[in-house]
């Protein structure tokens, strides 16, 4: 009985959390006429798959997921790597200063970035990297700040028995935390590799200032570009945007296991 | 190895897309050079292509000049070109909505136009006037132009057997239409259809015609005077009040919101009210959605009709090189030519400010209407903070329409705060 009730309840919340996507999923396949239609109607009628072929006829969407696949693939690597490195110096090396560091790279975290977006757009500027996939990459290179913490947080879950044990057996502190520590922060790293992907994957403000020719321009940037002024095109852009969920939903599906245990494992220190 | 494979390999990726570049340069050939042309548009929308049809033909007759697009849609666009300009990187032409030009001008992004302006037959043009600041230089050439009329659904007013708008009407007439023209087709109380819309959260289209049609004003003395706090706006405030509410041929603040920014103005396409203020680029989601309308002058109020017109308009960068800076007035020339603006005409996006392709490109029932509107126009209040100080006072006056406050006291607030704003600005500069 108790069992049944948690199944509806689950079942009920995901129907719920399941309508905004439905809505969407309709209006991507209604005309214009119907998209604007008040009271909005559920199901298209007739259902205009001819959306989907539009989306790729006005631009080169191809293209977008291309661009958009080395920028999220690219951030991923990066981040998992130095956040990792970073987190793993602050959580278990003797560092001078390490807290304040600690507390300085979590304070960026509060700067929203349209505070920062000028200044990074002169820096990208002076490098020359502008309208190229560069500024969308390379900052992942350095480390984020809450990859810095997911990570320092799951090195600290370590017991220091392990690292003791490996290094009675002679292994050098890279040793430790390349075959010790990494593969048990392995959901934590799976976590952070979907956090970065995903949100590499849904930027826009960046993509948009720093890239100005069609053919750099990322999946999101593609979306919105199909946004008319005076005829919405609404339809076009649902249509586009539900084609640009599908890489992030199986990136989710396939690090799902992974992530779910990181997260819960994330806030833990032993 | 795997580790030096995956190293090597992103280290080759990162590389291409560092290279991935079509940042603009030198055009490379002597004296050729390369403008970035930048303008707002949908990817692949009908003004998208005609745009890039019209820079390649524009480039082939100017085979020394090269040029780059920089499209984004309206949002976005401006979103980047304020990065673009605050990081000394913004094209060296672009399209600019009108009400923004003087900001850009007066932050030092805009090269003044007024001798090359010179040059050209005004006579020709629509709008160039609009584009004066209040030392009488200008710093961009009309584009396109818009301005509101009256839209009117046809089948609408056959149904209800009310006579269509005309020249003549006052608000009082509209307002007679409005009543008749509002029906509760399923009987839960609220009209399914109302005869109005009277706000809008674009004020264009709403309070600040329907204010100057009082004989009220907004702005006065360049500009730089917010008006608004008079008997005549507090009549109009309370006229658009009434439609709301006691007399209800529109539908009220809440319900307009409710639809989004967006949305009101597809409130006149999906037919749930018969009459709204459009300006000509409404034309397109009523004839999207296939509704049988025609458009009237506005009507008549004791200040007048109220017209007020944006001027969209090319600007060019203060940065421009000369060479570049003559490769854009060239552009510009071009693009105002009878043959290119017959041809953005078509598109129904805007008014052409060229006189000859207007009274040709115009459609029979509609063009004289918007024609005459916009020869009657004034500026929509712009100067160097138009964004700011609009939004600080349509904050008040939509207070005063949502019922919240009382319309003196926002009227009075509005203004003093709008005030605020534009003496915050222009404080200690002469220009």
């Amino acid at each position: 009985m108790r069992k049944t009730l948690s199944y509806l309840l689950v079942l009920s919340g995901a129907a719920v959390m399941l309508v905004p996507f439905l809505a969407a999923l309709g209006n991507s396949l209604k005309s214009f006429a119907q998209y604007i239609q008040v009271p909005p109607v559920w199901v298209p009628d007739p259902v205009q798959w001819s959306n989907y072929a539009e989306v790729w006829e006005r631009a080169p969407f191809g293209i977008y997921l291309a661009n958009s696949l080395v920028i999220a693939v690219l951030a991923v690597i990066g981040n998992v790597v130095t956040s990792a490195t970073v987190g793993h110096a602050l959580a278990r090396m003797r560092l001078p200063g390490k807290q304040a560091l600690l507390t300085m790279a979590l304070g960026t975290m509060m700067l929203p970035t349209v505070i920062t977006i000028v200044p990074n757009f002169l820096l990208f500027r002076s490098l020359g990297w502008l309208d190229t996939l560069l500024p969308l990459i390379v900052p992942y290179w350095l480390a984020t700040p809450i990859g810095i913490f997911l990570m320092r947080q799951t090195f600290l879950a370590i017991p220091r028995d392990f690292e003791e044990a490996a290094g009675l057996d002679g292994a050098n502190p890279w040793q430790v935390f390349w075959r010790v520590h990494l593969p048990l922060a392995k959901p934590a790293l799976a976590t952070l590799a979907v956090f970065t992907f995903t949100t590499s994957w849904k930027a826009v403000l960046e993509p948009v200032i720093y890239l100005t020719s069609p053919e750099n321009y990322t999946l999101p940037v593609g979306v919105l570009s199909l946004k008319g002024q005076w005829v919405g095109n609404d339809q076009l852009v649902t249509a586009a945007a539900m084609m640009s969920l599908l890489p992030m939903l199986v990136v989710f599906v396939l690090a799902q296991r992974y992530f779910v245990r990181g997260t819960m494992s994330a806030g833990l220190k032993g | 190895m795997k580790v030096r494979m995956l190293a090597a390999g992103t280290l080759a990726v990162l590389a291409l897309a560092g290279t991935a570049s079509c940042g603009g340069g030198p055009a490379g050939e002597p004296g050729a050079v390369t403008l970035r042309l930048g303008f707002y548009a949908g990817a692949g929308d009908p003004a998208d292509t005609l745009m890039r049809e019209l820079v390649k033909e524009f480039t082939a007759a100017n085979p020394s000049i090269k040029v780059q697009l920089e499209v984004a849609p309206y949002v976005k666009f401006f979103e980047r070109l304020r990065t673009q300009i605050a990081g000394g990187q913004a094209p060296q032409v672009w399209l600019s909505d009108g009400v923004l030009v003087q900001e850009f001008a007066a932050r030092g992004a805009l090269a003044d136009l007024t001798d090359r302006v010179r040059t050209v037959d005004a006579a020709a043009y629509s709008g160039l006037e609009l584009n004066r600041d209040g030392k009488g230089r200008v710093h961009g050439f009309p584009q396109g132009a818009q301005t509101p009329v009256l839209f009117y659904n046809k089948k609408l007013f056959a149904e209800a057997g009310v006579a269509e708008p005309t020249a003549d009407w006052t608000y009082d007439d509209l307002a007679a239409a409005a009543r008749k023209l509002t029906k509760d087709t399923n009987g839960d109380g609220r009209p399914d259809t109302y005869g109005f819309r009277a706000y809008s959260p674009g004020f264009t289209e709403s309070w600040w015609p329907i204010v100057k049609a009082f004989g009220g004003d907004v702005v006065t003395d360049g500009n730089r005077k917010v008006a608004i706090d008079t008997p005549e706006s507090r009549a109009a405030l309370d006229w658009m009040l009434a439609a709301m509410g006691k007399d209800g041929f529109a539908p009220d603040y809440v319900t307009t919101e409710s639809f989004g920014k967006g949305a009101v103005h597809t409130l006149f396409a999906t037919g749930r009210v018969a009459m709204s203020y459009g300006i000509y680029a409404r034309t397109l989601p009523a004839m999207s959605a296939k509704v049988d309308f025609g458009v009237a002058p506005l009507p008549k109020g004791p200040g007048g009709r109220g017209n007020v017109a944006i001027v969209n308009s090319w600007v060019v960068s203060k940065a421009a090189t000369p060479e570049q800076a003559d490769a854009a007035w060239k552009w510009i020339t071009y693009f105002s030519g009878e043959k290119p603006q017959s041809r953005w005409a078509e598109l129904g996006e805007a008014i052409p400010i060229n006189k000859k392709a207007a009274a040709t490109a115009l459609p029979a029932d509609r063009g004289p209407v918007f024609l005459e509107a916009l020869d009657a126009s004034d500026t929509l209040g712009t100067n160097a903070v138009w964004s700011e100080y609009t939004e600080a006072l349509a904050k008040r006056v939509n207070e005063a329409l949502s019922g919240a406050t009382p319309v003196a006291e926002a009227l009075a607030t509005g203004q003093k705060e709008a005030q605020q704003v534009i003496d915050r600005f222009y404080a200690g500069q002469t220009q």
